[in-house]
């Protein structure tokens, strides 16, 4: 946007004054340095007669004749060297017009005639040399007759320009390149934004962010393809008109890019005031109110800031560094510093995109230590001594008085872990298995508590899919917590689902005469290693997307969780 | 008479402990209990004395070990029988005359018993802490830290180099089972920490003493005298 700017100052003026010498109608120029000045305050009249009246630009005279008449005096001082030559320089003149000087005529844009159907309007810049003979030390005269029925509404402005032929050849040299490099930076831009895209887990706003750059390539090089010392009036139109399609376009990608770059809500809301507020702004004034439109994306970036998203410090920065330059951009004309200002924005806002990545690759990598963990977790809770080693004890123990009993708990043991080990690498698993788990688990347990322990279902789908042995240590904190050695017991696991949730209810019978549950508050047994595996088991496989409570109700230890089927119903569920 | 309590909440685990007790002990008149939850223990022991609790801890939590530390405090041997080995060296620093890893054989438990009634047996991971009652609390006292004990009946009293007395509630042949090495006895009622001894030598009327930093001077009963001797590296 901020480059458009720049395009103008470059593109329509392609150089700037380096010094303004007076502001009386006489122009005083020194020949030896010849450097280019604007040639301003002219004298106009409409027609040949008439009074002679005061005009900054080279514009439409109101009046009834066709032709306007502008006059400048130029008075030459020194010696001009021999090698250079005097240049007039016009640029958005988009109308017909002819140069004398000292009343020869030097030039002719296009085709001046009485009969409108015979007039041609010129090219949109003009490059006149004045002959060395006409380039005296003293006073000239520059007059300008211009065909005033060509009213070019795209066009905003129009430069005459006055100097040496080497100092322009110098300028437009100075502003290609500047435009080449700005183009070339803006295209690299592009790349590094895909290539982020890419390999940052296909971010959309990296993606935006590459698309606003893609904008500015575009229009870079159909403005380098387009102007040209003959540019004619339809190109000048051309590059108009694709100005006023890659602002808006470019502010588009920007603002998506900031919405979703930094995860903001009511992201529809936003997208709109923003593209209100620009289009507002945009439609009255082009862009000389920018400052006051990168307000409203540098609000959006203050909020991620303040809720710490990651790289918003680094995109605050750039945007407003460019907002600062913009804003002396408004009270003193910038070009160089402008494009300077342009780069350091980007730069700061690939740095806060790469941030994002970097963050990304780090969530990626404790998400994959987590689940490496869970399973030796998982593993871990297998062999623990505690388990294995009393079971096998109680085996030994069984052995002599109730040999059956032994060898039918040496089954049980042996499917529990073929059934860990079918799990351990599964982030899901079908809730069949998982029941099948905990009974076999159960059946266990009751030959070393000599009770007899139950698991009941009512209204499971055995083919959705939890995290693997979610339940199984719900059940296993259920027996150490709440029942009495030799009491029996019974767990019971309700489900219910729609199309926003599903809900498990694991529920037992707290007992009355054993187990630490009712005389427990319930968050210090929440804080316990089996809750920690489950909440851990559910983020890894419903990232913040699910909830579990657990606590006494009507004399029953309940645990209940539900799995939100998106985000979104997550969201609105906990809002209510 | 022995009085064991064994505490384990799996009933096989227990019968089946209680069943190699009654082997190992044969004839030795002994009394076994079995209590199948912390709490319940505790609430026995409120009201019962027992001289050997064989103990199954869950060592992995805090928890643990307050309670593993409110039974050592108490005036019978302790013997934690557990899966977490990997918790048997802080057990032992805690104060357990033994540590016996499930599964378990019964040779293995029959070694802990013939450890518990040699009265010269010194555990080789020895205390680190002693828990000691500080009227209702129980406070650890580092064993580094005690310069002497002092018998007096059913208890000892230990001395601590401050000169602040806590009391044990263990006999003093029971105590020195889990003492570390540098604990030896002088007397009927003393042990102290050789490496606090100064000198030692005879009083009139026969009488020994032996004397520690501080200028504490301690009586040396004739019968541990040439044990002291050789813990000193002196020769008759």
């Amino acid at each position: 946007m901020r480059r458009n700017v720049h395009f103008l100052m470059h593109a329509i003026c392609l150089f700037l004054p380096l010094s303004l010498q007076g502001q009386s109608d006489t122009l005083k120029i020194d020949l030896s340095p010849t450097a280019l000045v604007v040639l301003q305050n002219w004298e106009a009249r409409a027609g040949q007669n008439g009074d002679w009246i005061h005009f900054s630009q080279v514009t439409p005279v109101e009046g009834d004749s066709s032709f306007a008449f502008f006059r400048k005096q130029i008075l030459l001082n020194g010696e001009l060297p021999e090698t250079e030559v005097l240049i007039l320089y016009f640029v958005g003149l988009a109308r017909a017009f002819q140069v004398y000087w000292d009343g020869v005529l030097l030039d002719q844009n296009g085709r001046l005639s009485e009969n409108p159907a015979e007039r041609r309007p010129g090219s949109i810049a003009r490059l006149v040399r004045i002959p060395p003979r006409l380039s005296q030390p003293g006073l000239h005269e520059l007059m300008l007759r211009v065909d005033n029925d060509f009213p070019r509404l795209l066009l905003r402005r129009n430069r005459a320009l006055f100097g040496s032929l080497s100092e322009y050849h110098e300028q437009i040299l100075r502003g290609r390149t500047a435009r080449s490099f700005s183009l070339g930076f803006d295209f690299l831009s592009f790349l590094l934004s895909v290539a982020f895209f890419l390999i940052g887990g296909r971010h959309r706003s990296y993606l935006y962010f590459g698309l606003h750059r893609l904008c500015y390539v575009l229009y870079g090089g159909i403005s380098i393809a387009l102007v040209s010392e003959r540019m004619t009036t339809a190109a000048h139109d051309w590059l108009i008109v694709s100005n006023y399609i890659f602002d808006p376009l470019a502010y588009v990608f920007l603002s998506w890019f900031v919405i979703f770059h930094f995860s903001l809500p009511h992201k529809r809301i936003h997208f709109f005031l923003n593209l209100a507020l620009f289009l507002f702004f945009y439609g009255f004034w082009g862009l000389k109110f920018t400052m006051l439109i990168l307000l409203y994306p540098i609000g959006m970036i203050s909020w991620a800031v303040k809720n710490k998203k990651p790289g918003s410090v680094l995109a605050l920065i750039g945007f407003v560094e460019l907002n600062i330059v913009m804003l002396i951009t408004f009270f003193k004309p910038l070009s160089y510093e402008m494009m300077i200002a342009d780069m350091v924005f980007v730069f700061f806002n690939l740095l806060s995109i790469s941030r994002q990545v970097r963050v990304q690759a780090q969530q990626a990598q404790s998400a994959n230590l987590r689940a490496l963990r869970l399973e030796s977790e998982l593993l871990k809770k297998h062999i623990q001594p505690h388990f294995l080693m009393n079971t096998l004890l109680t085996i030994i123990s069984l052995i002599k008085k109730q040999p059956e009993s032994a060898v039918r708990l040496i089954h049980a043991l042996a499917d529990e872990f073929r059934l860990v080990n079918e799990m351990v690498s599964q982030q899901l698993v079908p809730l069949a298995q998982e029941l099948e788990i905990c009974r076999k688990h159960l059946q266990i347990m009751g030959y070393r508590r000599q009770a007899a322990y139950q698991l009941k279902d009512r209204g499971i789908d055995t083919q959705a899919h939890v995290p693997p042995l979610i339940f199984h240590t719900l059940i296993e904190n259920g027996l150490t917590h709440a029942f009495h050695v030799g009491e029996d017991g019974v767990f019971d696991l309700e489900g219910f689902s729609n199309e926003r949730l599903t809900l498990y209810r694991l529920s037992n019978l707290i007992s009355a005469t054993g187990g630490d549950a009712p005389g427990q508050p319930a968050d210090e047994w929440e804080e316990g290693l089996g809750l920690r595996y489950v909440r851990s088991r559910l983020q890894e496989s419903f990232p913040n997307r699910w909830k579990l409570d657990a606590g006494r109700e009507n004399g029953r230890w309940c645990v209940e969780i539900i799995i939100y089927k998106d985000n979104h119903a997550a969201h609105s569920h906990r809002g209510r | 008479m022995l009085r064991i309590l064994i505490v384990e909440d799996e009933p096989p685990i227990a019968e089946y402990i209680a069943d190699l007790c009654h082997t190992i002990l044969d004839k030795r008149p002994h009394l076994l209990q079995i209590r199948y939850s912390l709490q319940a223990a505790i609430d026995h022991l409120q009201e019962h004395s027992v001289d050997l609790c064989l103990l199954d801890l869950n060592l992995s939590g805090k928890n643990g070990y307050e309670i593993l530390t409110q039974a050592i405090a108490r005036s019978f041997h302790t013997i934690v029988i557990s899966a977490y080995t990997d918790q048997a060296v802080q057990a032992f620093e805690y104060g357990v005359l033994d540590f016996i890893p499930k599964p378990f054989t019964p040779k293995r438990l029959q070694k802990a018993f013939t450890r518990y009634f040699d009265r010269r047996y010194r555990k080789e991971l020895a205390t680190v802490f002693l828990p000691v009652r500080e009227g209702a609390r129980i406070r650890l006292l580092p064993c580094e830290r005690i310069v002497y004990f002092k018998s007096a009946d059913n208890y000892v009293q230990a001395i601590s180099s401050d000169g602040k007395r806590s009391l044990i509630d263990k006999p003093l042949y029971r105590l020195m089972q889990i003492l570390p090495a540098h604990f030896i006895r002088i007397h009927r009622s003393y042990a102290v920490d050789l490496r606090r001894i100064v000198s030692f030598g005879h009083l009139s009327g026969g009488r020994y003493s032996v004397q520690l930093r501080d200028n504490i001077l301690l009586p040396l009963g004739r019968a541990y005298l040439s044990d002291v001797r050789s813990h000193l590296g002196l020769t008759e």
